[in-house]
């Protein structure tokens, strides 16, 4: 499954025109379904923190979905941005996903649609800064997983050992320290 | 800039044909009521689906409610395929008890996506089952008439071949037995509509429609109005639109109420919306000492009389308990919104719409934005007087068991109904029978005349007066504190929060008038406008005069709170 380009540009000249993007088909709820499932993966992993993610039912043009079901998406998402723990950011807004059904329920509209696939993007788009700006707490310590110290390190990316052999150490990890220091609590 | 125009359609229908009327159907979603077709309670918002090109991103596609709620007509299981054909094409059947004769068939199909079958047969059978007529259609427009008269049917199959965009459901959310007047263009000399909301339903206005038409067709005479005009008499619902550039805005269904004819070639008509027409519909009220949902007292008192109604979800369990007396059914419509903190309308709406009250300073988006370059000239701001502080009378019913005579006199054979004037229970008779009765009425059958005594015992209703007051303010301020005693759904439980709710809407102390052009924004619906002073109002829109021949302007006044 590969990221697609979201659609994050939609206007009222948009829906007066019955354009393309003034509409939401099935292909536009997998889109945001599947990105967001993508998005989520990346996050969990960078961050260890995994949130609940719930399982919908791939759209037809057949289907007619409920409130529940959109909520149920879009939950999904705003899980992932709090799960993210991001900055204020331009466009990272929070996500409604209460919406209720009935002739006199508000619904969704095109501004709706541009925010779920608008924080979905910069969710993506601004992941791999992450470690660069997120600050742990407690210590790392010797004997510790790998991608756990990892947390600590000052460094974008480690290249991998030289030499993986394990070796004992005394002392402790050090948050901040330099890579020569953390490497020294690798296991291999 | 776009042109625009009002047009005014009404059907010729004949209702004693659609009431005898049975409709069936097996290619049906389970959520659908084929039954819809019958009542005419259809929903005018599009209930979302993902078929191509169908969920429009304008806010207006609704997502389906509970089947119970779902009132969607015929909506096809079945899905047209690439070329819009049905390869198993959905058929209606329509049986009567009796045979009829109609001057013309009329399907209304999704008015808000502009779908409909574009090829439609139609079947029509005696009372012997033999075809006695078939014709085939291509309807280019969802709404459609045969304009084929036939006489002696009893029952009509109506087999839909294709839609006019390929994967679609067929939707069909109207059958009428008659044809479709429009007046437009140079028929009308002038159209205006007033729109009015009551946030707090502390009054349920009547949205109205003011109708200048030139014809110089006699059977518009008012003397004898004849022919096909008679009907609009008989409350036949007129529907209005707005046409602006290619687009056509829906503005409401109204009901004749005075027709006049100032000169032999110019016709007025006025006009009134459903809430209107409940207003001379009588109710019977009843008492609820435990409580019930809104959602049950609403459908029971507005299914009864086939009025489609839409009501907020966030409204339906709201528990609710108390007497509505004796009154028109407008009125006891009115005492359950103010009960349950909802208002009323029918505006650009053929539905009574109950929404749920939200106040201005709650408001975090809007339906629409008024800029400075959507107002015209006429505009002004201006502040309400200062509500210190309001009282609400709850009232608490608990039966008592004292016996009291509540008719004795002389009545003649047959059926009388006795209206009380206080909730009554534990009804006895002499003299006659009860053969129906609730906590207002007795409706009693007298065998021989003679005299007939009713007697039965009451309820004591407990008063209990609940105030929110502005304490903060300085002793010279001057005391301004409205009551409400007469809400009879307010007791114990909601006063508190029904008083509150009063309170802080009379807080909302900025009205601001305001001409608009080409407006979007609708009673009922919240607004964010450009005041003065570089400052905006956030309100309700609670009152709209639509010129909808002049160039479609608005008179808007909107009520709310400086927010910037």
């Amino acid at each position: 499954m590969k990221y697609k380009a979201p659609i994050v540009d939609r206007s009222l000249a948009d829906i007066a025109a019955r354009t393309s993007k003034a509409f939401f088909n099935a292909r536009d709820w997998q889109r945001v379904y599947d990105n967001a499932k993508i998005t989520n993966a990346l996050v969990a992993y960078l961050t260890s923190v995994a949130i609940q993610f719930d399982i919908i039912a791939d759209p037809t043009v057949y289907s007619i979905p409920t409130a529940t079901e959109l909520n149920a998406l879009l939950a999904n998402i705003e899980r992932i941005r709090v799960s993210a723990g991001f900055p204020a950011i331009d466009g990272l807004v929070e996500i409604k996903d209460d919406w209720t059904a009935g002739s006199a329920a508000t619904a969704p509209d095109y501004l709706d649609a541009n925010d779920w696939e608008r924080v979905i993007d910069i969710l993506i788009s601004t992941i791999g800064s992450l470690t660069e700006y997120v600050i742990y707490c407690g210590v790392s310590a010797a004997g510790q997983p790998r991608f756990y110290q990892h947390r600590f390190r000052q460094y974008d990316w480690v290249p991998l050992a030289e030499t993986p052999t394990r070796r004992a150490r005394a002392n402790v990890a050090v948050a901040g320290a330099g890579l020569t220091r953390n490497n020294g609590y690798r296991r291999y | 800039m776009s042109k625009t125009a009002p047009v005014v359609t009404f059907g010729l229908y004949a209702m004693i044909v659609k009431q005898d009327s049975a409709p069936a159907a097996t290619d049906i979603q389970p959520f659908a009521k084929i039954s819809d077709l019958k009542t005419g309670n259809t929903t005018n918002k599009p209930t979302i689906t993902l078929e191509p090109d169908f969920w429009l991103l304008d806010g207006n596609y609704k997502f389906r409610p509970s089947d119970a709620l779902t009132h969607v007509g015929l909506m096809s299981m079945s899905m047209s395929n690439a070329d819009g054909n049905f390869i198993t094409p959905p058929v209606l059947t329509v049986t009567f008890s009796e045979a009829h004769t109609t001057d013309s068939l009329t399907l209304r199909f999704a008015q808000f996506s502009d779908d409909y079958s574009s090829s439609v047969r139609v079947q029509y059978f005696d009372a012997a089952d033999t075809l006695i007529r078939m014709d085939s259609y291509n309807p280019i427009d969802w709404e459609f008439s045969t304009e084929q008269a036939v006489t002696g049917f009893k029952k009509i199959v109506i087999t839909f071949y294709s839609t006019n965009k390929p994967y679609r459901y067929l939707r069909l959310l109207g059958i009428d037995y008659g044809r479709i007047v429009t007046f437009t263009g140079a028929d009308i000399k002038s159209a205006s509509v007033v729109e009015q909301v009551n946030p707090l339903s502390i009054e349920l206005p009547v949205d109205t429609l003011e109708l200048h038409l030139y014809s110089s067709d006699a059977a518009f005479s008012i003397i004898a109005p004849g022919g096909d005009y008679a009907s609009l008499q008989n409350k036949q619902p007129m529907d209005v639109y707005e046409t602006i550039g290619n687009d056509t805005v829906y503005i409401g269904q109204f009901y004749l109420d005075t027709w006049e004819n100032p000169s032999d070639t110019e016709i007025v008509f006025k006009a009134i919306d459903m809430i209107g027409v409940l207003d001379t519909i009588p109710y019977l009220g009843g008492i609820w000492t435990t409580a019930t949902t809104v959602g049950a007292l609403v459908e029971a008192m507005l299914s009864a009389i086939n009025v489609p109604y839409a009501l907020d979800p966030a409204l339906e369990a709201v528990a609710i308990k108390g007497w509505i007396p004796i009154c028109s059914t407008r009125e006891a419509l009115q005492q359950i919104a103010f009960a349950c903190g909802a208002f009323v309308t029918c505006s650009r709406s053929s539905l009574i719409q109950i929404t749920k009250t939200i106040l201005a300073a709650d408001v975090s988006s809007y339906d629409s934005i008024i800029t400075k370059a959507e107002k015209g000239m006429e505009q002004s701001l201006t502040l309400t007087a200062l509500v210190t502080g309001v009282e609400v009378t709850a009232h608490n019913y608990l039966s008592n068991a004292t016996s009291s005579e509540l008719y004795n006199g002389t009545l003649t054979s047959g059926a009388h109904t006795i209206t009380f004037s206080a909730p009554m229970h534990s009804l006895s008779i002499s003299g006659a029978t009860i053969t129906a009765s609730g906590a207002n009425y007795a409706i009693v059958s007298v065998a021989t005349t003679g005299t007939v005594l009713l007697t039965g015992q009451g309820y004591t209703d407990t008063l209990q007066v609940y105030g929110v007051y502005n304490t903060g303010l300085d002793a010279n301020v001057k005391v301004n504190i409205p009551g409400i005693k007469d809400a009879t759904l307010v007791n114990s439980s909601n006063v508190a929060s029904i008083t509150q709710q009063v309170y802080n809407y009379y807080q909302q102390r900025y009205l601001q008038r305001v001409k608009l052009y080409n407006p979007t924004a609708e009673a009922g619906k919240t607004a964010l406008v450009d005041a003065l002073y570089n400052r905006q109002i956030a309100g309700i829109v609670e009152k709209l005069e639509l010129d909808l021949s002049g160039g479609f302007t608005a008179k808007a006044e909107i009520n709310g709170v400086v927010v910037t």
